[in-house]
């Protein structure tokens, strides 16, 4: 498998940037639970693909990205539905409506392979931004794995999502293969892809990795690293969300 | 939100009302607020060379490591955003108190007028 490491980054990259990379890279290019390995990598190389999509720029641009029709520019042989999923969430994730979703569902993609995919596009996504962050070339995806899809899907879902969306496991998860996910009570954002719990599994590792841990989210004084106190901390993560319209 | 309590906690008395503005160039009270936000403009922009420039000057003014953690932030944040617009996840009560807060620096930074306020603020 393709290994990644910063050592030639133009500044020393602390160890665990390419040990949490590389331990998803190893579960990017292996079968999901609704997804093969090369399908896979292939969401990831249609999230890379979408940056440079004429149709994404041009719907971008407009007052409502639902006046401008066409087709997207594509990398994949993935399904429109799925390639559509792909380019929005990575190009105007903020625009995105409720009956945006149903069409997606109505189209035939199940939820539970639209949340791996969200998963997938936002593992990739973040890791491929640090890279830019840093002026480092983006890692050769991995070659795919061979094996089928688990199907597994959680027995304890909240199928209302709270008012979401999208299914997810309750807010306390006390006991059964999914109680590593989180202790006690967490947040939506979290919860958020637990129908798919390995994609929370490789949110969670990342977040630490370039973050925080989550259970830490909320101790104010908790400083992981020492580089950055708390405060600047947030500054970044308020302006990075300012700029993205983040609401949540 | 996880800002305005960090603040509280440090008791001191930073006025955040430029921290969505991209005009706003510092955050007073905050150490390196300038260069900070200058690395997120930069990175928001897509901007190689100001990014660079920012990049140097974090090293320069704070240190590598945490030029290195500034971008590594940055990119979480690009991918919470994403969870959050593209799942319709309503933003969790935190209490009434905690909630009033929310609610009064929603208004104060102007994040009411988002468009994703339409999907998570909904509960």
């Amino acid at each position: 498998m393709t290994e990644i490491n910063y050592r030639d980054a133009q500044v020393p990259i602390r160890g665990g940037f390419a040990e949490a990379h590389n331990r998803y890279w190893k579960r990017l290019a292996s079968a999901g639970a609704w997804f093969s390995g090369a399908e896979r990598v292939a969401i990831a190389r249609e999230v890379r693909q979408a940056s440079s999509c004429s149709l994404c720029s041009q719907r971008k641009a407009a007052l409502s990205p639902y006046q401008v029709d066409g087709s997207h520019d594509t990398a994949s042989e993935l399904s429109d539905t799925i390639i559509e999923v792909i380019h929005r969430v990575v190009t105007d994730s903020a625009r995105l409506t409720k009956p945006w979703f149903d069409g997606i569902i109505q189209q035939g993609l199940k939820v539970e392979e639209y949340v791996e995919i969200i998963g997938t596009i936002v593992n990739l996504f973040s890791i491929d931004e640090f890279c830019r962050g840093m002026s480092i070339p983006l890692n050769e995806l991995p070659e795919p794995v061979a094996g089928e899809p688990s199907n597994y899907r959680p027995a304890n879902i909240v199928e209302d999502g709270d008012g979401s969306w999208v299914p997810m496991c309750p807010n306390t998860v006390d006991s059964g293969p999914e109680s590593d996910l989180w202790e006690g009570r967490t947040g939506y954002v979290i919860r958020a892809l637990s129908l798919v719990p390995d994609e929370v599994r490789t949110m969670l590792d990342l977040l630490e990795t370039h973050y925080i841990n989550n259970s830490q989210i909320w101790n104010v004084k908790h400083c992981p690293r020492g580089t950055l106190s708390r405060i600047q901390m947030e500054v970044v993560a308020t302006r990075v969300s300012s700029f993205n319209g983040c609401f949540y | 939100m996880v800002l305005r309590v960090s603040i509280e906690s440090s008791g001191e008395s930073i006025d955040l009302d430029g921290l969505t503005d991209p005009a706003c160039t510092e955050i007073k009270g905050i150490p390196h607020s300038e260069v900070l936000l200058k690395f997120s403009n930069a990175f928001m922009a897509y901007d190689p060379e100001a990014l660079a420039l920012a990049r140097d000057q974090l090293a320069k003014e704070i240190s590598p490591e945490a030029m290195v953690d500034t971008a590594a932030i940055a990119s979480n944040f690009q991918r919470m955003v994403r969870i959050a617009d593209s799942t319709g996840i309503p933003v969790e009560s935190m209490g009434d108190d905690m909630d009033a807060m929310v609610e009064e620096l929603n208004e104060q930074l102007g994040i009411n007028k988002y468009v994703s306020a339409a999907n998570s603020k909904k509960r």
